[in-house]
């Protein structure tokens, strides 16, 4: 542990700052926050540039990348910018920037790099199935008191506490 | 008042962008803080050690719920200009157990894991290639995927309509059932990991039980009094409507379903801006 190190806030004070963000985000925008759009926009992006026929013809991406499009001047990659920034910024100020693969005393670093792969990979899908993530639907969708929202939330958190033990060793 | 803004034309596309992505360095900034840039800390919930995400989380839903209500209660925004999710409940529970499942096995969720990547944590890059790619397989089984993908679509629906209760009572529950699982983790939960507070913050019981009666009283408050005023305002509003839609230059959506008092429409004062609302953004890509 690096003495220099700023501590984590306070959760509940957290919880409040973060809450206040998409409480603004409400107000100015007249929608909540979310991160796993972004990447719906990166694959159009470079579906685009890289397979223009195909990403035409995919009746997912064609609503993102259509004609004359831009799918990166959109509200979700200038927001997922700002977070990766505020992210940086955070770790930056509180001196926690470190190049590292974070795991378990017990884990080993391939392992730890292949599951963060498959389980990013897990997540890609989910989110496109539930339209939105953490952000866009238990956060957003929540404080708007949506079904699906709360439907959502409660299912991840059962999931991720159903198959905790199996990879109890990636962590502790 | 002429809110939410964007969607009211208070502001162009540009200021709006700019906006969002303030809001998301705000957003990546307080994560940070929380700690949510550690897996290790992200997942410690799961092992019953450190209850940091969801403090964070349900107090994050309490205040922007709390403020939502109150805004339009008090008729400082449109509501029907804030866009609502719709339900997919078979999908969304799929979708919710597949992330689950991800978010166990990756250590982070997608805002996260971007907080988490820009800390440095190699793991958190290796995640984010793994969203890149997961979203392309979903994309390119999208027509095969289509029955999961709309299993169970039910339009706009919200807790307050499905349960028939006022969305004050039923946010006040919520806030009932947020203080009942802080107190739960702060008085049960694993004190090995000492959770460091905000500016050394002591949080002692008698602060925390000062903070829970704030938040109570708080939520007690504007969710009762929402309630009231949403019966109030429905009533008013269901005789009015007709007239004020023949006058109405482009309200073509007018015929709002009879939901269950939520606070369908504020006070008189804010009429919808001459050119309707806009939508920033499809709800479809929306997360």
């Amino acid at each position: 542990m690096n003495h220099s190190e700023t501590r984590y806030w306070n959760p509940y004070l957290a919880g409040v700052a973060i809450g206040l963000t998409l409480l603004a985000a409400f107000y100015v925008l007249g929608t909540g926050l979310g991160a796993s759009g972004a990447f719906t926009q990166f694959l159009a992006a470079a579906g685009q540039k890289l397979a223009p026929a195909w990403t035409e013809a995919n009746h997912y991406l064609r609503q993102y990348a259509a004609e004359g499009k831009n799918p990166l001047k959109d509200w979700m990659t200038f927001q997922f910018a700002g977070v990766f920034l505020g992210g940086l910024l955070g770790a930056l100020t509180a001196g926690r920037l470190r190049f590292e693969v974070e795991r378990g005393p017990r884990a080993s670093v391939r392992s730890r790099l292949l599951l963060a792969f498959v389980g990013g990979a897990v997540t890609g899908i989910a989110a496109r199935l539930a339209r939105g993530c953490t952000s866009g639907q238990a956060l957003s969708g929540g404080a708007q008191l949506s079904l699906g929202s709360w439907a959502f939330m409660m299912a991840v958190f059962a999931a991720a506490f159903a198959l905790a033990r199996f990879v109890r060793r990636q962590w502790q | 008042m002429n809110a939410p803004l964007y969607p009211a034309g208070a502001i162009g596309e540009e200021a709006a962008l700019i906006a969002i992505f303030f809001l998301g360095l705000f957003f990546g900034f307080f994560l940070e803080r929380a700690g949510f840039g550690s897996s290790k800390k992200l997942t410690s919930i799961f092992y019953f050690r450190d209850w940091a995400v969801l403090r964070v989380m349900f107090t994050a839903i309490v205040v922007a719920m709390l403020g939502l209500l109150y805004f339009t209660g008090i008729g400082w925004m449109i509501p029907d200009a804030v866009s609502q999710k719709e339900t997919f409940l078979g999908a969304q529970v799929v979708g919710g157990l597949l992330l689950g499942a991800g978010f166990i096995l990756g250590g982070y969720c997608p805002g996260t894991s971007a907080v988490a990547a820009a800390s440095g944590k190699l793991d958190a890059f290796a995640y984010l290639a793994g969203m890149f790619f997961g979203t392309f397989l979903f994309t390119a089984g999208y027509d095969v995927l289509q029955p999961l993908y709309q299993w169970g679509a039910m339009g706009v629906k919200t807790l307050p309509e499905v349960l028939g209760l006022q969305p004050g009572i039923v946010a006040a529950a919520v806030v009932l059932i947020a203080i009942a699982a802080f107190a739960a983790t702060e008085i049960w939960g694993n004190p090995s990991t000492a959770s460091p507070r905000a500016w050394q913050l002591r949080l002692t019981p008698h602060s925390a039980a000062a903070g829970f009666a704030v938040i109570l009283a708080f939520g007690l408050i504007v969710g009762y009094g929402m309630a009231g005023r949403a019966q109030e305002v429905a009533a008013q509003n269901a005789p009015a409507q007709p007239p004020a839609a023949a006058v109405g230059t482009a309200a073509p959506q007018t015929a709002t379903p009879a939901v269950v008092a939520a606070p369908v429409s504020g006070p008189a004062p804010i009429a919808p801006p001459p050119g309707g609302v806009r939508k920033f953004k499809k709800g479809k890509s929306c997360s």
